[in-house]
C-alpha cells in the first residue's frame, strides 16, 4: 500500500484568533478506514506538512480552536478538509445578492440565491463499470430550517432558535465540474413572507465505501430572512387637516443591512418620486439579525409649507434596492398659514 | 412682503428638517405577498433542470456531529491536565488519572507542557509511521505493553512526538468515568 504525499496545512487567523488570544489550535488527523487519531498543536499563524502520512483509505483533517474560561470548555470547528488517493472532491459555494461576507451569507426571501457547487475526482460511469459506486457518484443534500413562528427579533439569540431541519432535496453528482443551482427565492416553508425565516443547509457527501461512513466533504448556509413591513399610522386620506396629527410609523423586520426613512412630497402619491427625506428620521440597521423599530412625528406642522394633497411614504433602502414599504395620502387645507413652534421628530 | 416673508420661512424650515440627497437607485414598490408567492415554490423545479440526477431513491444521510472534546479524554496530574485524543493513553498509572469529562480544577497544559511537567509518571511508546498506516503489525507494540503493566506507569502512543490513538491496539487505561 502506497502512503500520499504528506500534505501542507497553513492555519489562517481567523476572528477569534486575535493577539493574546484565550484560544488553542490544535489540528486532528483521523483515517478514515480505521478511525485512528493523531492530534497535534499548531500556532495561529503557520504552514507546514502534516506530521502523519495518510493512508490510501484517506484520510479527514480538522482544525479546531478551543479555550476554557471559568471551568467550561468552548471548542470551534474552523475547518475540515478530507484528501485521499481515490477520494473525490467536493466543493460549495452561496452566492448572494447581499455582500455580507460575514460566516454565514444572508439574503431575503424573495431574493433567491445561487449554489455553486464543484467536484472532482469522480471516475467516469463509462469508463470504468467496475469502479465502486463512491468513486462514481457524490451525494449533493439540501435542508432547511425554519426560525420559530413569532421569533420576536428584539429578543432572539444571535440567529434565532431553529426549528429542527428537513430534507428539501437531493442531487446525485455524476460529473466532474463545476454546475450551479439558482434558486428565485427562498425555499424556507410557509406563506406569510412577512414571517417565514430560516436557514438552508446544502452538504456534499462521499458515499459509503466498504467500512467508510458517509463523508461529508464540504458544507455551505445561507440564512434567509423575511420581508420588511412598514405601516403609516394617524392619517385619514379622506379627511382634509389644518392641524397635521401625530403620526406613527411601525416597521417590522429591517433587513441586517438597511437604511429606513420617511420622506414627503407635494401631490398625491406617485411611486418612483423622490421627495424631501426626514433625515431625523433615519434608522440604519448593521447587524446580524432583522430589527423592529417605531417612528413617532408630533409635530409635523412645520415641515409642510402649504397645502393641497402631500405624500408621506416610508422607504427602506437594502442591498436589494430602495422600495416603498407604505404610502398616504395627506390632505391639508388650502391656505393653511404655518403656526407653533417645532418640536423634535423622533425615534421611539 | 408679509406673505413672501412667511413662505421664506416654510422654506428655511422645511430645509433645516429636511435633506435631499439623491438616491441612485430606482425606488420601486416593495414586492407584494401575491409575488413573492409566485417565486417561491420554484426550489424542486431547479432540481429537475439540473444536468445532475435526482435520487432514484432518497438517500439516508448519518450526519455526524463532530466535537473535538467528544473524541478527546482528559489526563489530568498534580501540574495540570491536558487533551489527548481517545485511545491513545492506552494504560493509566496511578499517578495520573484518565477521564471522559475535563476537571473542574487545574491548569490546561499542552501535549508537550503536560508531558514535560509529569514525565516521571509518563511512559511514551513510540509508534512508527508504517504501524500508523496498518503496513507493520502491532504485535511488538502490544508485547511492549503487556511488559509495562505492572510498572504503575501511564503509557501513551506517540508519533513523531505527538499523541496518536490506534485503533486496533489494545487500551487496557481506566477511564474515571466523571
Amino acid at each position: 500500500m502506497k502512503s500520499l504525499k504528506l500534505i501542507f496545512f497553513s492555519v489562517v487567523g481567523c476572528g477569534v484568533l486575535k493577539a493574546d488570544s484565550p484560544w488553542t489550535i490544535s489540528l486532528v488527523q483521523r483515517q478514515l478506514d480505521t478511525g485512528s487519531l493523531f492530534q497535534s498543536y499548531v500556532d495561529e499563524h503557520g504552514e507546514e506538512l502534516s506530521a502523519a502520512a495518510v493512508p490510501e483509505g484517506g484520510a479527514e483533517f480538522q482544525l479546531w480552536a478551543f479555550k476554557r474560561e471559568n471551568g467550561i470548555f468552548e471548542e470551534l470547528l474552523l475547518d475540515t478538509e478530507v484528501v485521499g488517493t481515490y477520494m473525490p472532491t467536493g466543493e460549495l459555494k452561496i452566492i448572494t445578492p447581499d455582500p455580507y461576507d460575514g460566516p454565514i451569507p444572508r439574503t431575503r426571501i424573495d431574493q433567491g440565491f445561487t449554489v455553486q457547487h464543484t467536484v472532482g475526482g469522480l471516475v467516469a460511469s463509462s469508463s470504468s463499470t467496475d469502479a465502486p459506486l463512491a468513486a462514481r457518484q457524490i451525494l449533493l443534500t439540501h435542508q432547511v430550517a425554519s426560525y420559530e413562528p413569532g421569533a420576536n427579533w428584539e429578543t432572539a439569540p444571535e440567529y434565532g432558535s431553529l426549528l429542527p431541519a428537513e430534507d428539501f432535496n437531493q442531487l446525485s453528482i455524476q460529473q466532474n465540474g463545476t454546475d450551479e443551482l439558482r434558486f428565485a427565492a427562498g425555499n424556507i416553508p410557509g406563506n406569510d413572507p412577512y414571517r417565514d425565516a430560516g436557514l438552508e443547509t446544502f452538504q456534499l457527501f462521499a458515499l459509503p465505501d466498504g467500512e467508510i461512513a458517509q463523508l461529508q466533504l464540504d458544507e455551505a448556509q445561507v440564512q434567509i430572512w423575511p420581508l420588511s413591513k412598514g405601516e403609516i399610522k394617524g392619517i385619514d386620506e379622506d379627511q382634509t387637516y389644518t392641524l397635521i396629527p401625530t403620526v406613527e410609523v411601525e416597521l417590522m423586520n429591517l433587513y441586517p443591512d438597511s437604511k429606513t426613512w420617511m420622506q414627503i412630497y407635494k401631490g398625491p402619491p406617485s411611486p418612483g418620486t423622490e421627495g424631501v427625506r426626514l433625515e431625523e428620521s433615519t434608522i440604519v440597521v448593521n447587524d446580524l439579525k432583522p430589527r423592529n423599530s417605531r417612528l413617532v412625528f408630533r409635530e409635523l406642522q412645520k415641515v409642510f409649507t402649504d397645502g393641497g394633497p402631500w405624500t408621506l411614504e416610508v422607504l427602506t433602502e437594502t442591498p436589494f434596492g430602495v422600495e416603498i414599504l407604505d404610502t398616504v395620502q395627506l390632505n391639508i387645507l388650502k391656505d393653511l398659514k404655518i403656526r407653533g413652534a417645532l418640536l423634535s421628530l423622533g425615534d421611539e | 412682503m408679509k406673505t413672501t416673508f412667511s413662505n421664506l420661512f416654510g422654506y428655511l424650515s422645511l430645509a433645516t428638517l429636511a435633506i435631499c440627497p439623491s438616491l441612485e437607485a430606482e425606488i420601486r414598490m416593495a414586492p407584494s405577498i401575491e409575488a413573492v408567492a409566485a417565486k417561491r415554490g420554484s426550489g424542486d423545479a431547479v432540481y429537475k433542470k439540473s444536468r445532475n440526477a435526482k435520487t432514484a431513491e432518497p438517500v439516508t444521510v448519518e450526519r455526524e456531529t463532530k466535537s473535538l472534546l467528544g473524541s478527546c479524554e482528559f489526563l489530568s496530574g498534580a501540574r495540570g491536565f491536558t487533551i489527548v485524543p481517545k485511545g491513545a493513553v492506552v494504560m493509566a498509572g496511578s499517578n495520573l488519572q484518565l477521564s471522559v469529562t475535563p476537571p473542574k480544577d487545574g491548569k490546561f497544559l499542552n501535549w508537550s507542557e503536560f508531558h514535560h511537567a509529569h514525565r516521571a509518571y509518563l511512559r511514551i511508546l513510540p509508534v512508527t509511521e508504517a504501524q500508523w498506516m496498518g503496513e507493520e503489525p502491532l504485535d511488538p507494540l502490544q508485547e511492549t505493553l503487556t511488559q509495562l503493566e505492572k510498572t504503575g506507569m501511564t503509557l501513551a502512543t506517540s508519533l513523531k512526538g505527538q499523541l496518536v490513538s490506534l485503533h486496533n491496539l489494545k487500551n487496557t487505561s481506566t477511564t474515571n468515568q466523571s
